[in-house]
C-alpha cells in the first residue's frame, strides 16, 4: 500500500509541477488561488447580518442551498453515462502490478477524497457567493465543507460499489439510477405535499419545504442539513446525530467499497480507457463536457450540404442533430435549477436574468465553436477566412440565442414582466452573446496551444470578461450617471449596449478572421 | 508543384526547421526523410499553412495561404482527425461540398472500393478501426483531386495489403501529374516509389538526391551516412 500511497503523492506533486511548468501557467495558477481567496474574503467582509442571528427561514434557505448544490453534484455523478474506477494509466499499472484488489480499491477511494474536497470547496464558494445579505462564519464554512465532503464520498463510494458489481453482473447497473430517481421523486412528493397543504400557494409551499423536519429523514442529505442547522443553533445533540450518521455511513460505504468483489479487471480496464480518452478530449477542448453523457447517436437522413464555407455550417448542424446537442436535457435542467434558485434567493426576474448570463458564459466555454476551431480541416477549406469563421460561429450563435430567448420568455412570463421588457432583455442578451462568441474566436487566436488546459480556460474567461466590459460599463454609466429610471430611457440603455456590443463583436470578428487561413492556430 | 524557399520555424529559442529549401515537382514522388524530431512534420504543417513560419511557400505557383492554393492541395496528417459521429459518407460529402467538387459521388464509390470501405460507408468514424480511419483520412484528401499532395507518415496503422494499395495509388497519382511530398522515417516503405529525396536532421536539409543519381549505394545507406548509425532503429 505504501507504493500506492507514494504513487498518489507523486501524481499530486506532478500535477502541481505541471501547473507551474511555464511562467504564464504559474502566474495564472497563483492568480486563480488568490482570486478564490480574495473573492471569499471580499464576500465575507461585506457588511452583512450574521447567519446565526438571522431568522429560521433564511438559515434554512442558506443551508438548503449548500445541501442542494452538493446533491446536484452527486446526482450529476450518479446519472453520468461514462464511468470508470481509475484513469487508463492507473488501471494499466495497478491491475497488472503486484497489488491486491483491496489495495487498488483503497487507492481508488483516495481519488474520491480529492474529488469530494474539490466539490466541497465549490459548494462553500456557491453558498458564500449566493448569501448576499447573510454573514457566513468560518466555522460554518468548515462544517459545510466537512458535511458536503462526507455526503459526496458516501454517494460516490456507494455508486462505485454498484458500478463494480454491475461490471460483472450487468443486472445491477440500473440500481444507482433508480435510487437517484426515487430520491428525486421523494423530493417532488414532499414539494407537492407542501403545495397541497398551502392551497397551492407556491411561495408558502416553498418556504415550508425549506423548513420541514421531514427532510431530515432523507438519506445523507437530510443528515447533512440536520448537522448544519444544529451547528448554527448550537444544538450539540442534533449536531452529533447528524454528523455521527454521516460518519457512520461513510465508514459503511467504504467497507462495502473495499470488500472483495468478483473479478472486474477486464471490464474496468475497458471503461478506464474509454473514459480517459473522453476526459482528455474534453480537457483539450475537442469535446464538450456534455459529451460525457452523450446519448446514442440519432440517425439523420438527407442532409443538404451547402457549398464552400457553408459546408461547415451544414456539417455542424448535422452533428448537432445526430448528437442531439441542439438542446440537451442537462442544459434544460441547469436552466430549471437556476430558475428555482432565482425564486428561492430573490424571487425576481433580474436575478434569473443575471444567472442566465452566467450560464450562457459557461455554455460558451463548452460550445461547438471551440471544438471546430481545434480541427485542422476548417483551415484548409478553400474559401474566404471571414466566411469560414462566420459559418463556424453560426450554429453556436443559433443554439445559444435560442436557449437565451426561450429562457427569458418563460422567466418573463412567470415573473410577470411586460412583453416590451422581455424583448429588451432578449436584445440586450443577444448583444452579449455576439461579444462572447467573437471573443471566443479571438481567444483561440491569441491563445493558440498552451501548456495546460486549465490555464487556457482561465485566459479565455478573462478575455471574454474583458470583451464584455465595455457594454457593462456603458450600461452602468448610463444607469448611474444619467440617473435613468423611466422605461424609454431604459430602452436607450438596452439599444446603446446592443449597438456597442455589436460594433465590438464586429471588431473582434475582424481581428479573428485571418486565423482561418490557418497559420495562427498553433503555438509559437 | 510545391516550392519551399528559406523556410524557418522556431519554437521559442529552438529552431525546429532551419532555412529549408525544397521542391516537389509535378509527376514525381518527393520524400522527406529524417529521424524523429528532424523537423519533417513541422515542414509539412508549414506547407499546409497550419503553422506560422518565416520564408516563402508556393503551391502550384500560389501562396500557400491563398484560397487558390488551398483548392489544389490535399493533406493527409499523421494522425487522422475525424468527426466521431459522422459516417464515412458524410465525411466525404462534407469535404466534397466544402471544396465544391462536382459529381463527387462517382469518385466516392471508386475510392470506397479502392480502400475496401464500401461496406463501411454508413459507419461512424468512431466505429472504424485505426487503419480504416487512416484510409478515410486519405480518401478525404484525395476526393478533391489535388494537384499537390502532402502526406505525413502515411503508413501508420495500415495493414500490409493496404500499404501496397496506397503505394500503387501514389504511383498512379504521380502518373497523372500530381506533385507528391511524403514525409516518413520508414525508408523501406517508400524505397520502391520515390523520385527525389530530401534528408533532414536537426531541422536542416543535410542531403538532396535523385533516384537517377544513386549508383551503388541504396537510399538507406545514404540516409545513415548523413544522420549517423545511431538512428538505424528509426529506419
Amino acid at each position: 500500500m505504501r507504493v500506492l500511497l507514494s504513487l498518489a503523492f507523486l501524481k499530486g506533486k506532478a500535477k502541481i509541477r505541471n501547473l507551474f511548468q511555464t511562467k504564464s501557467s504559474a502566474i495564472f495558477t497563483i492568480l486563480c488561488a488568490l482570486g478564490y481567496v480574495g473573492i471569499m474574503v471580499m464576500m465575507l467582509t461585506l457588511d452583512k447580518n450574521p447567519l446565526a442571528m438571522m431568522n429560521a427561514l433564511n438559515q434554512h434557505g442558506i443551508v438548503m442551498l449548500g445541501v442542494g448544490y452538493t446533491a446536484l453534484m452527486v446526482f450529476s455523478t450518479m446519472f453520468q453515462k461514462r464511468k470508470a474506477l481509475l484513469f487508463a494509466e492507473d488501471s494499466f499499472y495497478l491491475f497488472k502490478g503486484p497489488f491486491t484488489q483491496r489495495q487498488i480499491l483503497l487507492y481508488a477511494s483516495l481519488a474520491t477524497l480529492t474529488t469530494s474536497f474539490l466539490f466541497g470547496l465549490l459548494t462553500v464558494f456557491v453558498v458564500v457567493a449566493m448569501s448576499m445579505q447573510n454573514e457566513i462564519s468560518f466555522g460554518f464554512m468548515g462544517m459545510l465543507l466537512l458535511t458536503s465532503m462526507l455526503s459526496v464520498m458516501i454517494w460516490v463510494q456507494f455508486n462505485d460499489t454498484i458500478y463494480l458489481y454491475s461490471l460483472v453482473y450487468p443486472k445491477y447497473k440500473p440500481i444507482v439510477r433508480w435510487i437517484a430517481i426515487v430520491l428525486l421523486a421523494l423530493t417532488g412528493i414532499l414539494l407537492l405535499w407542501e403545495a397541497y397543504v398551502n392551497d397551492f400557494a407556491i411561495m408558502a409551499a416553498g418556504k415550508d419545504f425549506l423548513m420541514t423536519d421531514a427532510f431530515y429523514f432523507f438519506p445523507v442529505f437530510g443528515q447533512m442539513k440536520l448537522a448544519l442547522i444544529a451547528f448554527l443553533n448550537h444544538d450539540l445533540s442534533a449536531l452529533a446525530i447528524g454528523l455521527g450518521v454521516l460518519v457512520l455511513l461513510y465508514i459503511l460505504t467504504l467497507l462495502l467499497f473495499i470488500r472483495r468483489k468478483p473479478d472486474f479487471y477486464e471490464y474496468a480496464m475497458l471503461d478506464s480507457e474509454e473514459f480517459s480518452q473522453y476526459y482528455k478530449a474534453i480537457r483539450s477542448g475537442k469535446k464538450s463536457s456534455f459529451d460525457m453523457n452523450a446519448k446514442k447517436v440519432k440517425q439523420v437522413k438527407h442532409t443538404r450540404f451547402y457549398r464552400g464555407a457553408g459546408a461547415v455550417f451544414s456539417k455542424n448542424l448535422l452533428m448537432m442533430k445526430k448528437g442531439r446537442s441542439l438542446l440537451r436535457g442537462q442544459e434544460l435542467l441547469i436552466i430549471a435549477i437556476y430558475f428555482l434558485m432565482a425564486i428561492v434567493l430573490d424571487n425576481s426576474f433580474e436575478m434569473f436574468a443575471y444567472m442566465l448570463y452566467v450560464f450562457l458564459f459557461i455554455l460558451l466555454q463548452d460550445c461547438d465553436l471551440l471544438k471546430e476551431l481545434k480541427n485542422y480541416q476548417i483551415y484548409l477549406i478553400p474559401d474566404s477566412a471571414g466566411k469560414k469563421l462566420l459559418f463556424a460561429m453560426l450554429p453556436s450563435l443559433i443554439k445559444i440565442s435560442l436557449i437565451a430567448c426561450v429562457s427569458i420568455l418563460i422567466g418573463g412570463i412567470y415573473f410577470g414582466v411586460t412583453t416590451k421588457d422581455i424583448l429588451l432583455n432578449m436584445i440586450q442578451m443577444e448583444g452579449y452573446i455576439l461579444v462572447f462568441l467573437s471573443a471566443s474566436a479571438l481567444s483561440v487566436r491569441i491563445l493558440k496551444s498552451r501548456a495546460t488546459a486549465i490555464v487556457e480556460n482561465m485566459i479565455r474567461m478573462i478575455i471574454l470578461i474583458l470583451c464584455a466590459l465595455p457594454g457593462i460599463f456603458l450600461t452602468f454609466f448610463m444607469l448611474t450617471k444619467w440617473h435613468v429610471t423611466d422605461v424609454s430611457a431604459y430602452e436607450m440603455v438596452t439599444y446603446g449596449s446592443l449597438a456597442l456590443n455589436f460594433v465590438l463583436s464586429l471588431i473582434l470578428f475582424y481581428f479573428s478572421k485571418n486565423m482561418m487561413n490557418g497559420c495562427d492556430i498553433q503555438s509559437e | 508543384m510545391i516550392e519551399v524557399h528559406h523556410l524557418t520555424k522556431t519554437y521559442g529559442k529552438l529552431k525546429a526547421v532551419d532555412d529549408v529549401n525544397l521542391c516537389a515537382k509535378p509527376g514525381e514522388i518527393t520524400v522527406l526523410l529524417g529521424p524523429n524530431g528532424a523537423g519533417k512534420s513541422t515542414t509539412i504543417k508549414s506547407i499546409a499553412a497550419l503553422l506560422k513560419y518565416e520564408g516563402e511557400i508556393k503551391i502550384c505557383g500560389h501562396d500557400n495561404h491563398s484560397v487558390a492554393a488551398k483548392k489544389l492541395f490535399g493533406y493527409i496528417p499523421e494522425a487522422p482527425v475525424l468527426y466521431d459521429i459522422l459516417t464515412v459518407a458524410e465525411h466525404v460529402r462534407f469535404i466534397a461540398n466544402a471544396y465544391r467538387v462536382e459529381h463527387y459521388e462517382e469518385k466516392m464509390v471508386q475510392y470506397l472500393e479502392l480502400f475496401d470501405l464500401s461496406d463501411k460507408k454508413d459507419k461512424m468514424a468512431k466505429e472504424l478501426s485505426k487503419g480504416m480511419k487512416q484510409k478515410l483520412s486519405m480518401m478525404l484528401a484525395l476526393i478533391i483531386s489535388p494537384q499537390a499532395l502532402l502526406v505525413d507518415e502515411p503508413m501508420v496503422g495500415l495493414d500490409p495489403a493496404s500499404i501496397e494499395d496506397t503505394l500503387r495509388l501514389f504511383v498512379k497519382l504521380k502518373e497523372q501529374g500530381v506533385s507528391i511530398l511524403i514525409s516518413t522515417h520508414i525508408i523501406d516503405v517508400i524505397d520502391e516509389i520515390w523520385d527525389d529525396a530530401y534528408i533532414m536532421d536537426h531541422g536542416k536539409i543535410v542531403q538532396t538526391l535523385k533516384r537517377t543519381e544513386l549508383k551503388e549505394q541504396s537510399l538507406k545507406e545514404v540516409f545513415f551516412a548523413c544522420v549517423g548509425e545511431h538512428h538505424e532503429s528509426a529506419a
